[in-house]
């Protein structure tokens, strides 16, 4: 199956790797793997699983919520960072509601500024 | 205290803090703030109040309370706008008391604070949910840091690619959670973002940001509310960059700013409005972070004074004033009983008010006085005593015979009479009977007294003297010797019979 690259985030990939490795497996027994090795809870890995149906990197079928991998590993490229978790979680209202309503980076002269405040203060 | 009430002197407290803070924020000890935070934000969550005398509320009383003329203003303009009131008195007959205690404002505050509250609680559960998503971190340093660790909980440290910077999270069982672009080798840095981290932790540091976001909920509406919110944030973080510059010494001060500087950097998500504000707070950061100084004696005093004078001032709430003779004196007339304030009343004292007292006539035309009263006090009334007078349309009292059905009774300015009632808290009573008054030419059928003139009574004036209350206790109303030497026999203004009622009864509870 030909299929283009697909984002998958670290903890997708987890799932992914034993479906690489073992073929087609139900996911049951993906849960299982993965709470022996990371101590995850049932419910996290099948989180995990149905978002890669979503992104097209498993295919589901029946009985028992057999997965497919449906791509190799070569087209996997790494997620970028969601960083609104990040600016939730924080807590900080200013950050977070600058993450909602727009994103842009720290400029380098503002980054040359931060730091020769570092260099003053010193 | 109501919620605005509560919302507006917290709003008097950050404002005090905010000012403090603008002057000393790297003179003192960051603690100093959090603590000052932690005052405010009990202000705002806990309902009830500590009386001081030192209280900015009774000092603002003191110097407001006084002056005579102020009052007697107030009094022109209370008969002004009560003459209406009166007219429509007369007119309705009886006043509509029944209205809902749900305002407008009450559902618009439920509504944002639903909003508000969704809001981060949605937040928090996507994050939950995400970071169980965490890969564990095998790193021979990590394992090493957490068995130095003396504390109690039992602290993990994971990875996660969903996230840019370090963050902790959970209560019981703190994560640190380590963004994965993490350079695992520099021991320096790791050691530096796991301090910062665990005096988080150790200082429970998410139920304070916890409470503030309650706060926030509740006063949602208040914009000094969100001023302290995020003051708040930062302080804690600036207090957890303080110990961990203390624990490293001075010199870790210029690799620890540039460590964040990096961090800051990685992060995203300043957008064109929010930027002053959000370069103010790594700026300010950073400038804390380099002044960062030993505590000496002096510092630690001064905090502690700062504290302890702004908490007195600010968190603690008027005392209840001593001078009994503002709180029922006759002149007071309040004209603004009528709609929305009964439901103040009801919430802010315990009051009997006489709302009214008629005079009426029955269907031959033979008059009678119709008083109506209301209870609002948290217990049911079972008996008055109260004392009635009776003026023409002139303001010239009248000798009445009260009891002219017994034709013996001598005819005099006042009658005290006793009635039997049941008026159950925060109830207007509909119907209270009535005091016929002997009208001689009306009244064909009843015993003659006298030369029976024709009734003049215009006003009549009532004044509770005892009530007597379903539980047994008895309240005399101590200003009814002075109301009874203002008004009995005496001839009274038009303007201030009018004007009379609502008639206030403030009820001192023991």
């Amino acid at each position: 199956m030909d299929k283009e690259t697909v984002k998958l985030f670290d903890s997708e990939l987890k799932v992914m790797d034993i479906l690489w490795k073992e073929g087609n497996v139900p996911a049951k027994h993906v849960a299982d793997v993965l709470t022996k090795e990371l101590g995850w809870n049932k419910n996290t890995t099948y989180t995990l699983i149905k978002r890669c149906i979503k992104k097209g990197a498993i295919e589901r079928s029946e009985p028992n919520f057999m997965c497919h991998a449906l791509i190799p590993k070569e087209k996997v490229q790494e997620a970028e960072t969601n960083e609104l978790i990040n600016k939730i979680y924080d807590g900080s209202a200013d950050k977070l509601f600058a993450a909602l309503l727009s994103r842009k980076k720290l400029s380098v002269e503002e980054i040359e500024k931060l730091k020769k405040m570092v260099a003053d203060l010193e | 205290m109501t919620l605005l009430e509560v919302s507006f002197s917290g709003a008097v407290f950050i404002i005090a803090v905010v000012i403090i803070r603008a002057i000393a924020i790297n003179r003192l000890p960051k603690k100093t703030f959090l603590v000052l935070w932690e005052m405010v934000l009990l202000r705002l969550v806990i309902p009830f109040t500590i009386p001081s005398a030192f209280s900015i509320y009774t000092l603002i009383n003191n110097t407001m309370s006084t002056p005579t003329f102020f009052e007697a203003e107030t009094n022109n303009v209370a008969s002004s706008v009560s003459r209406e009131y009166f007219v429509v008195i007369q007119g309705i007959e009886q006043p509509v008391k029944n209205i809902p205690f749900v305002s407008v404002w009450f559902v618009v505050w439920c509504i944002g604070m639903v909003l508000f509250a969704g809001f981060f609680i949605v937040s928090y559960l996507r994050c939950r949910i995400e970071f169980r998503t965490a890969l564990p971190v095998n790193n021979a340093y990590v394992e090493q840091w957490i068995k130095e660790r003396p504390l109690k909980r039992r602290i993990s440290i994971k990875q996660s690619d969903r996230i840019s910077t370090p963050l902790t999270y959970g209560v019981f069982n703190p994560v640190i959670l380590m963004p994965k672009q993490t350079d695992w080798k520099n021991i320096n840095q790791l050691r530096y973002i796991f301090s910062h981290e665990y005096v988080h932790i150790y200082r429970f540091d998410t139920i304070a940001k916890l409470i503030a976001t309650y706060a926030l909920c509740i006063h949602w509406f208040n914009p000094l509310i969100w001023v302290m919110y995020i003051l708040f944030n930062r302080d804690i973080e600036l207090a957890c960059d303080e110990r961990v510059i203390r624990q490293f010494g001075d010199k870790s001060k210029s690799a620890y700013s540039l460590m964040l500087i990096s961090m800051e950097a990685k992060k995203s998500g300043l957008s064109p409005f929010c930027i002053n504000f959000s370069k103010n707070a790594i700026e300010e950061r950073i400038t804390a972070i380099m002044n960062t100084k030993q505590t000496t004696f002096i510092t630690l005093l001064s905090a502690c004074l700062i504290v302890l004078v702004t908490v007195t001032l600010f968190a603690t709430s008027a005392i209840a004033s001593t001078d009994s003779k503002t709180s029922d004196t006759l002149t007071v007339n309040d004209p603004k009983t009528n709609t929305s304030d009964i439901i103040a009343d009801v919430k802010g004292s315990m009051m009997i008010i006489h709302e009214s007292a008629d005079i009426l006539h029955y269907e031959d035309g033979a008059p009678y006085i119709h008083d109506i009263l209301t209870n609002n006090t948290d217990s049911t009334i079972v008996e008055t005593q109260y004392c009635m007078l009776a003026y023409n349309e002139n303001g010239l009292p009248l000798k009445l015979y009260w009891n002219f059905l017994d034709s013996s009774a001598e005819s005099s300015f006042e009658n005290i009479v006793q009635t039997k009632t049941n008026i159950l808290p925060n109830q207007t009573e509909k119907y209270r009977g009535g005091w016929s008054l002997y009208d001689g030419e009306i009244m064909g059928d009843f015993p003659n007294v006298q030369n029976g003139e024709a009734n003049q009574v215009a006003y009549s004036l009532f004044c509770l003297k005892q009530v007597v209350f379903e539980d047994g206790t008895v309240w005399n109303n101590s200003n009814y010797e002075n109301w009874f030497k203002t008004y009995a026999g005496k001839e009274i203004a038009i303007d201030e019979l009018q004007n009379y009622y609502p008639y206030e009864y403030e009820i001192e509870s023991d």
